[in-house]
């Protein structure tokens, strides 16, 4: 599982460890998430409402996996049924994104 | 090893060998021509000398063509008996049968493999490496195993996260979690990836299909679940129509080929909420 910050150079907002994001079932207040799912499990991307550059990074990762065919998903609050994505909305505390879905 | 091959071969002397002379030594019989003379079962003689009637030299003479092209020839002076007859004619009373004494002592198998002899060092550093790749293979085994271990929690971590108490509970209770999808059908998802969705009756969570789809490239369980769940919930008919369905009766539905990708499922999904947002 790999866990990152859009912009991991800022000092202000230092990236998340491991262990932290385990405890946190959602992002913290005012902070998105990614979580790509993959073969480590899940790999996190955060990103801060206010913060302009960490919007366009996670943004860039939405689009990029979008255009790879992955599927998104925002989960809503309380874990009720979210919905599909179909652009990136930086408001969304917690999204899915998962890859193409083929019959087994 | 050709000296150690000799070797063995001498150490059948007791048993009587061709390999050597009368005298029961290996090395002179390969070697020694001088002895060849009292002897037809010298093989270096049978090799290499110009005098002798089995010789390699003298195998242009009627008596070794036929000894080389029949091995019927029970001639105990033909070569070719030498190298490949050993039961018949009267080759039970010639032990000069060279063919079974590689095949016996110096090791050539029955499926035309040399067994090579080789020295205690060689034997020692081979199985040196052995026991070094051995452990090489098994730290990456565990290496694996544990990177797939990590995976299929950090999977499981995520799926709780997004799952309700009930859902949660029942997972941990009975391996599995129910799910509503969209049309109001209820689903039962079980632990694993392929064919572990069930479309259970609402009452007697008796199930009466069983649906086959999943995530592409190699997630953990965790992860296949809870895209099967999303997809329930948000995009059901459009998961159905991709998935293999098998009912209860036997009968079978494929599903539509290639992948469902966020691009497809666009092109057939809603979005009212989002663009009205957008708007």
């Amino acid at each position: 599982m790999n866990v990152e910050t859009a912009t991991p150079s800022n000092p202000s907002n230092p990236p998340v460890r491991v262990s932290d994001a385990f405890d946190l079932p959602m992002p913290k207040a005012g902070t998105g998430m990614i979580h790509k799912l993959d073969q480590t499990g899940d790999s996190k991307l955060i990103w801060d409402y206010k913060n302009d550059v960490e919007v366009k990074a996670a943004k860039k990762m939405f689009d990029t996996l979008k255009k790879e065919g992955y599927i998104a998903y925002s989960v809503g609050k309380d874990n009720e049924p979210g919905e599909v994505m179909k652009s990136f909305d930086p408001k969304a505390e917690k999204i899915i994104m998962s890859p193409p879905v083929v019959g087994g | 090893m050709p000296l150690t091959s000799i070797r063995d071969i001498t150490s059948n002397s007791t048993t009587g060998g061709n390999l050597y002379t009368a005298s029961g030594t290996a090395w002179t019989g390969w070697c020694d021509t001088s002895t060849a003379a009292s002897t037809i079962n010298t093989t270096w003689d049978h090799w290499s000398t110009t005098t002798a009637t089995n010789g390699i030299a003298t195998l242009t003479s009627v008596a070794d063509t036929v000894g080389i092209t029949d091995t019927s020839s029970t001639s105990s002076t033909s070569t070719f008996f030498h190298w490949v007859n050993a039961a018949t004619g009267s080759a039970s009373t010639v032990n000069n049968v060279t063919w079974g004494n590689w095949v016996n002592q110096v090791g050539i198998r029955q499926d035309g493999r040399v067994r090579v002899e080789v020295s205690e060092e060689v034997r020692r550093e081979a199985a040196l490496a052995r026991t070094e790749r051995d452990r090489q293979w098994r730290a990456e085994r565990e290496e694996r195993e544990a990177k797939r271990k990590l995976a299929d929690e950090t999977a499981m971590q995520l799926l709780r996260s997004c799952l309700s108490q009930e859902q949660n509970d029942d997972l941990r209770t009975h391996g599995h979690f129910f799910v509503k999808g969209q049309s109001g059908r209820l689903y039962r998802i079980d632990k694993g990836k392929h064919g572990n969705i069930k479309a259970v009756d609402p009452q007697t969570k008796v199930w009466y299909e069983s649906l086959c789809a999943a995530p592409r490239g190699g997630v953990p369980n965790g992860d296949a679940m809870l895209m099967q769940k999303l997809m329930l919930e948000t995009a059901e008919e459009a998961f159905r129509s991709y998935s293999n369905i098998s009912l209860k009766d036997g009968k079978y539905v494929r599903g539509k080929t290639g992948p469902l990708t966020g691009e497809e499922l666009g092109k057939v999904l809603m979005f009212p909420k989002q663009e009205q947002a957008a708007a």
